[in-house]
């Protein structure tokens, strides 16, 4: 009803129109740049997390931690159930420790004999989970190590037992961790003892799939699944999981870490890999530099 | 008049960046690190959608457009595509504010049902084609649906809590002019 408007409105009115058209334009803009050059885009992401979410934390740590109480209060009402379960629990461990401990001492023999030396710079940074993803589309959690304690892309996070997932996206006072369940992850692995090698890829869901497996028949459930370092994306030899069938016969993999409770993740330094690139002249002979037109002379020799 | 002055309507402007903060913050807390077989409705839009259509005047383009390109980057969304979405459907709803105030309720929701089921497809149909990694179609889906549920719910909210009322036919502001 623009009759009734007054006269200053009517000339604000398209102005704004145009305001609009370009600012979504604009905004179009964003989204085709972040289409075409994803990788800066992703790192001005990264920069505007590390600005935003550290700030957050002094909120969020409370409430994360009063969540975690009310978790542990419920935990406290079946005590009694647990504490016989970890009685029974107990026990078995200490059957196992016992074997354990003789297999370490066994082991430190054999690695001695071989002369085996272990990388040192196999090391870990260890970082707190400050966000999660906050979308149900995304598997991530942001960690609060970043570039500042030297935090590389693609290095790998896990929690105290398995792998969780690899650096994706450092800030300064941030990283991101794309969890192994994401859609966009996918990681070379080895499963044992059949030594067979796939891919791990991310599916949205809490069992990632097990994929390009060269013998499924070789693969049962129950076996256990190593990081491969295949393609050098990963160190290898990092427990990942172990294999289930699902109800749908694919093979799945029942990730090690305890994803429930991401609070601590270490995060492993990458060793730098060595990449042979001499096509293995020590096995060849050289060829001689005269070859090709000795050859040529003799033909017109003959 | 009391909801209608420039110090009424910078306190309310404030009051919906503080609301949708406080959205946000709630999803990055790190509380849900598995894999989700629901989703939560997308309070940020139907807050967004049930004020630009009660009351433009409190929530400016810019405002919105602000808001959802920092929710696009911190939940790793592609950045605006869902921001410009959402900034053309607020400017429907802010030109259909004059025929909301003349009806009912279910015709609001119908308008507002329209504009999200838009903005998820748009999304949805772009997303299918560029994003590199799969959609999950089934889960945006449900947030759209949800998120059409759970637009009541937030007018009632904003109306009981916030006082985000439709202005009345007449009503004016400070210096005379409609509202």
């Amino acid at each position: 009803m623009a009759k009734d408007r007054t006269p200053q409105i009517d000339y604000a009115a398209p102005l704004r129109r145009l305001l609009v058209a370009l600012l979504v334009l604009v905004l179009f803009a964003v989204f085709l740049l972040w289409r075409i050059d994803s990788p800066r885009v992703e790192r001005l992401r990264a920069e505007i997390t590390d600005r935003v979410v550290p700030s957050f934390s002094w909120v969020s740590a409370p409430v994360t931690g009063l969540a975690h109480i009310v978790a542990d209060f419920r935990s406290y009402q079946r005590i009694y159930d647990q504490n016989q379960e970890l009685k029974r629990e107990l026990q078995q461990m200490k059957a196992w420790k016992e074997a354990a401990l003789q297999l370490e001492q066994e082991n430190a023999r054999l690695l001695d004999l071989n002369k085996v030396r272990l990388d040192p710079k196999f090391t870990h940074i260890t970082g707190v989970v400050m966000a999660d993803s906050g979308s149900p589309f995304r598997q991530s959690v942001l960690l609060n190590v970043g570039a500042r304690d030297g935090v590389k892309d693609g290095w790998a996070t896990m929690d105290g037992i398995g792998l969780v997932g690899r650096i994706s996206g450092v800030g300064r006072e941030t990283s991101r961790v794309i969890l192994l369940t994401d859609t966009s992850s996918r990681v070379p692995i080895v499963i044992q003892p059949s030594g067979q090698r796939a891919i791990l890829a991310g599916t949205n869901t809490a069992r990632p799939l097990i994929e390009l497996l060269d013998d499924p028949d070789s693969v049962r459930p129950g076996d256990r699944v190593f990081s491969s370092g295949d393609g050098s994306v990963f160190p290898a030899g990092i427990l990942v999981g172990e294999v289930t069938q699902s109800t749908d016969r694919r093979l799945r993999l029942r990730l090690a870490a305890d994803y429930e409770r991401l609070e601590f993740l270490r995060v492993i330094r990458a060793r730098e890999i060595e990449v042979i690139e001499d096509p293995g002249t020590l096995v060849t002979p050289p060829l001689s530099p005269v070859g090709p037109a000795a050859l040529v002379q003799d033909q017109a020799d003959g | 008049m009391g909801s209608a002055g420039p110090a009424y309507i910078w306190t309310m402007r404030g009051v919906f960046a503080a609301i949708t903060v406080f959205i946000l913050l709630a999803q990055l807390l790190p509380l849900e690190t598995t894999p989700r077989r629901w989703v939560a409705p997308d309070l940020l839009l139907a807050f967004t959608l049930a004020w630009t259509l009660r009351r433009p005047d409190i929530v400016p383009v810019a405002l919105v457009a602000a808001v959802f390109l920092l929710a696009d980057f911190l939940l790793q969304r592609p950045p605006g595509l869902y921001t410009a979405l959402v900034v053309v459907a607020s400017e429907v709803a802010r030109a259909r504010h004059d025929d909301v105030r003349e009806t009912v309720f279910a015709a609001e929701w119908f308008t507002a049902t329209a504009l999200i089921t838009a903005v998820f497809l748009l999304y949805l149909i772009v997303t299918g084609i560029v994003s590199p990694i799969p959609v999950a179609t089934g889960l945006l889906l449900m947030q759209a649906l949800l998120t059409i549920l759970v637009y009541p719910l937030v007018v009632g909210l904003s109306q009981a809590i916030f006082g985000i009322k439709i202005a009345a036919q007449g009503e004016v502001d400070d210096r005379g002019r409609r509202l």
